[in-house]
């Protein structure tokens, strides 16, 4: 049983890490065709962006590994595979409410870490990127890592999800902290400059958060920057031009 | 020359399982319930411990039944051995033989003895485990769908 625990937390470490391979690596090879030249002379800053990186995966993998072998094995967690169980309105209500209470949590502790102490200590190694590329998406001191992995891991025991929307919050959660930090836009203008864009946190907005640090601070949704008076809004038009 | 192993070795459980005096045994009666769709076809397996499970179509305990959905409601497992079973059923609405996917999960209906969840994958043969004896037994399956 011991061994089971221990098998689960190394293959989903393993889950995380080809994850990241195949997103950010799939993204990086999109800007060597989209925009030509971007991450030119970045092997260096590249190369530790992919170290800190393979780090943070098995600092996500354990706790996510745990919480699977103890679903597995003893039925722990809220997740449910039967779709029956719940209204099917509560399926995307669920997929909202854990983006919301990750944005959330994100949010606070991102704000935390511009703090001097936990800027020096932990966020800086985020920050070393500038600009950061689609490699970045998971670059982050172990410190940092250690309070985004405990995000999903602890909703899934508190806010029942069914389990193909557990995999939507985690491609989601994967394709925007790859893309928010690839360098260019990939979302149509039409989305991104319109009202409901205005809401939503794409690669135009955080990028201002790579260059100006004090503000943009959000994950997904510009709640929370909007409410507190940190939403710098999104780069200009044509920053991310060929 | 794996085939020709495989086939020595089936051979010779089966002259086993023929020497071996017949163990007492009853009936299992079965009763499914929340089908969605009276459409395709109903998989039943009934597993023995030594068996693939839920992948009921090779070992040597297994029997398998396929009936069509409607009739499927109800249905009866006969002189079964006394001994420790699961049993796995499949609504196969589209009638292609095959549990369908999208992006590994199960299109289709599955049930399991005991209620056994499915969760990072089936279950195991000892959640959906019940003991056979000479009375027989009854099992209530209820049918799930991922999606």
């Amino acid at each position: 049983m011991e061994m089971g625990i221990v098998y689960s937390a190394l293959a989903m470490t393993a889950i995380v890490a080809v994850r990241y391979a195949l997103s950010s690596g799939g993204f990086a090879l999109a800007t060597r065709t989209v925009r030509p030249g971007l991450y030119t002379g970045k092997n260096a800053q590249i190369g530790k962006e992919i170290g800190w990186s393979l780090a943070s995966a098995a600092i996500y993998g354990i706790p996510a590994g745990i919480v699977a072998w103890g679903w597995q094995a003893h039925g722990w967690t809220k997740i449910y595979s039967d779709i029956g169980t719940f209204p099917l309105w509560y399926l995307p209500l669920s997929l909202l409410i854990y983006l919301f209470a990750h944005d959330t949590w994100f949010y606070w502790t991102h704000r935390i870490m511009h703090a001097p102490r936990p800027f020096r200590i932990a966020h800086a190694v985020h920050h070393a990127s500038r600009p950061p590329t689609a490699w970045a998406a998971m670059a982050f001191h172990p410190v940092e890592a250690l309070t985004g992995a405990v995000v999903v891991p602890v909703l899934v025991f508190l806010v029942p999800i069914h389990v193909g929307m557990l995999l939507a919050v985690l491609t989601i959660m994967t394709v925007m902290g790859v893309t928010n930090h690839m360098g260019w836009e990939m979302f149509p203008r039409a989305l991104v400059r319109s009202k409901m864009g205005g809401g939503l946190i794409t690669a135009s907005h955080h990028q201002l958060h790579h260059e100006r640090y004090l503000c943009n601070y959000g994950l997904y949704f510009r709640f929370w920057d909007k409410l507190c008076g940190t939403d710098s809004g999104i780069a200009h038009e044509g920053w991310d031009a060929k | 020359m794996k085939r020709l192993a495989r086939a020595a070795l089936i051979a010779a459980t089966a002259t086993i399982s023929i020497g071996a005096a017949p163990v007492p045994g009853g009936d299992i009666s079965v009763t499914v319930t929340d089908f969605r769709s009276m459409k395709g076809q109903v998989f039943a397996c009934l597993a023995r411990e030594t068996d693939p499970f839920p992948q009921c179509n090779r070992g040597d305990g297994v029997r398998q039944l396929v009936l069509p959905t409607q009739k499927a409601d109800h249905f009866t497992f006969r002189n079964v051995p006394a001994g420790r079973y699961a049993i796995a059923l499949l609504h196969d609405e589209n009638a292609n033989r095959k549990m369908d996917k999208v992006l590994m999960l199960p299109k289709e209906g599955f049930g399991f003895s005991r209620d056994a969840k499915v969760r990072m994958g089936p279950p195991s043969f000892s959640d959906a485990a019940f003991k056979v004896d000479e009375g027989g037994t009854d099992q209530s399956i209820r049918m799930r769908y991922m999606m």
